[in-house]
């Protein structure tokens, strides 16, 4: 990849957006994703001078730069993890739609029933913390890409992540939250780190 | 216990549909579009640069964000007339005649401040329209809150009805902010109705971590008006007309990257509108948010205002 040509960014953009879409629109919504994710593209383009390639692969960069957008709407977020709490049946983030036949029956029903209380602790998690786990659960970084992509020690990325996933794994034993149901951002339960 | 793992589940309760190709289409033409003016500003002959260039790449990346961040804040100052014009009619009045002229820069502040503080029972109806920025975070939402400025202790009411869910809550005000001054937590109980699935649920007790505080009432916080717009005793920054309504203009100085200005009735010295100017990440349209405030008495009319029913046709949401 030659580093001194602007037009590289058309290779990058193929090769990654459909990727940041999905962890934009896993995190914000379909609608939101639209323009952050081309949002992350340009904010990368313009910063690409401080692009280390010594540091850490393109990939974690852009995620990295997503996250950081993401960041910025944070009540979006909440209402995304409210809608989706609720939409069990919402045919655009169904399984099913996009051809789920693969997975276990069983696997699909736990899904589903653990979806309210999921995404209530998703929204619950501090930032700091849900930025880790998304980037590995949704982005499927490694704790070193994870810490290239925050700009944090990897072993600050361990912490995180561990800290997060005992809540999620708790919250998957428990009965669904309802007060998840609630959407347009309110009340929302998103907590500042 | 379920039988997926954590990760798994989170992928899958989260996991979207790949983008459309209209969307990947016009992120490449935005990203190409960008590309060519940077292209179009190189000179002939100039060096190509890498993408760790050295310092002078680097400060005229910083210079060209500075730039762009005035570009930001100035566009955003010189919007404000055209801004303001939607969607109700705001318009600016180069007079005093509608306010009383006896009023001294520092009596105006003390107006404000006296009216805040005479709404205690009265019922507010805050809209939110939100224009421009991201797709999501557009719409409009409107408050009913009763009583507007409620004491500790106090049941508060409130309803709210967002772009697809109505909802209404009901609290008890807590007795005083935690250490650090960040609003108590709050316990609530609420119904909530979806008019698109017409199903309800009430929900017994759930916690509410200050987002009343960011939404709605912080206008009529005395400490938060003095540290914003109130700094000191000169605090008029023009007169207007809001909603046909002589108005006083009120301006944040402290919050220079957050373009936003506050009107009060000319009359009443109660908040008319306020409206902000975001320029949120790199590049991305400015979200234009309007916040309409009116002051409604304790009317049996009002105060069903701030009450939410369930409407008929609607049944019980599942789960």
């Amino acid at each position: 990849m030659s580093r001194g040509r602007p037009e590289v960014f058309g290779e990058l953009y193929a090769r990654h957006f459909a990727a940041v879409y999905q962890y934009v629109a896993g995190r914000l919504g379909p609608d939101a994703a639209d323009d952050l994710a081309a949002e992350t593209f340009l904010a990368a383009f313009r910063r690409r001078d401080r692009f280390d390639p010594a540091r850490g692969s393109v990939r974690p960069w852009l995620f990295g730069m997503a996250t950081n957008l993401v960041a910025q709407h944070h009540r979006a977020e909440s209402r995304w993890y409210a809608a989706v709490a609720r939409a069990g049946s919402d045919p655009l983030i169904a399984p099913s739609a996009w051809g789920g036949e693969e997975e276990r029956i069983a696997d699909r029903v736990a899904a589903a029933q653990a979806r309210p209380a999921l995404a209530a602790a998703l929204a619950q998690l501090p930032d700091r913390d849900r930025d880790v786990l998304l980037l590995v659960a949704l982005g499927g970084l490694s704790y070193a890409e994870v810490a290239f992509a925050l700009g944090i020690p990897e072993g600050t990325v361990g912490s995180r992540l561990n800290r997060a996933r005992r809540k999620i794994i708790a919250t998957l034993g428990r009965d669904p939250d309802p007060t998840a149901a609630s959407a347009d951002g309110f009340p929302t339960t998103l907590r500042r780190s | 216990m379920s039988p997926i793992d954590d990760l798994t589940a989170i992928r899958r309760l989260l996991d979207v549909p790949p983008p459309a190709d209209p969307v990947t289409a016009a992120g490449r033409a935005r990203l190409a579009e960008l590309i060519q003016q940077e292209a179009r500003r190189d000179r002939p002959g100039k060096a190509n640069h890498g993408w760790r260039a050295g310092r002078g790449r680097r400060i005229g990346v910083l210079a060209a964000a500075i730039t762009a961040a005035a570009a930001v804040a100035a566009a955003a100052t010189l919007v404000y007339p055209r801004l303001l014009a939607q969607p109700s009619a705001t318009q600016h009045v180069n007079t005093l005649q509608t306010i009383d002229p006896s009023l001294a820069p520092g009596s105006v502040k003390q107006a404000i401040l006296t009216a805040i503080g005479g709404v205690d029972g009265d019922v507010m109806h805050l809209t939110v329209a939100t224009s421009g920025g991201p797709a999501a975070g557009r719409g409009v939402v409107q408050y009913w809150w009763w009583p507007a400025k409620p004491a500790p202790g106090q049941q508060v009411h409130l309803v709210f009805f967002g772009v697809s869910t109505r909802v209404g809550v009901t609290f008890t005000e807590p007795a005083s902010p935690r250490s650090d001054g960040s609003p108590a937590p709050i316990s609530a109980s609420g119904l909530f109705l979806v008019p698109a699935a017409k199903s309800w649920q009430r929900i017994g007790q759930y916690p509410i971590d200050g987002v009343f505080t960011a939404t709605t009432d912080y206008l009529l916080d005395e400490s938060y008006l003095r540290s914003t717009y109130l700094p000191g005793d000169k605090v008029v920054n023009d007169h207007a007309t809001v909603g046909g309504r002589s108005a006083i203009e009120l301006s944040n100085p402290g919050n220079p990257t957050l373009s936003e200005l506050l009107w009060v009735d000319g009359q009443s010295y109660l908040p008319l509108r306020m409206v902000k100017l975001e320029s949120g990440a790199t590049n991305s349209p400015v979200t234009r948010k309007v916040y309409d405030y009116q002051f409604l008495p304790a009317t049996p009319a009002n105060l069903a205002l701030a009450t939410l029913t369930i409407p008929g046709g609607y049944r019980k949401a599942s789960g």
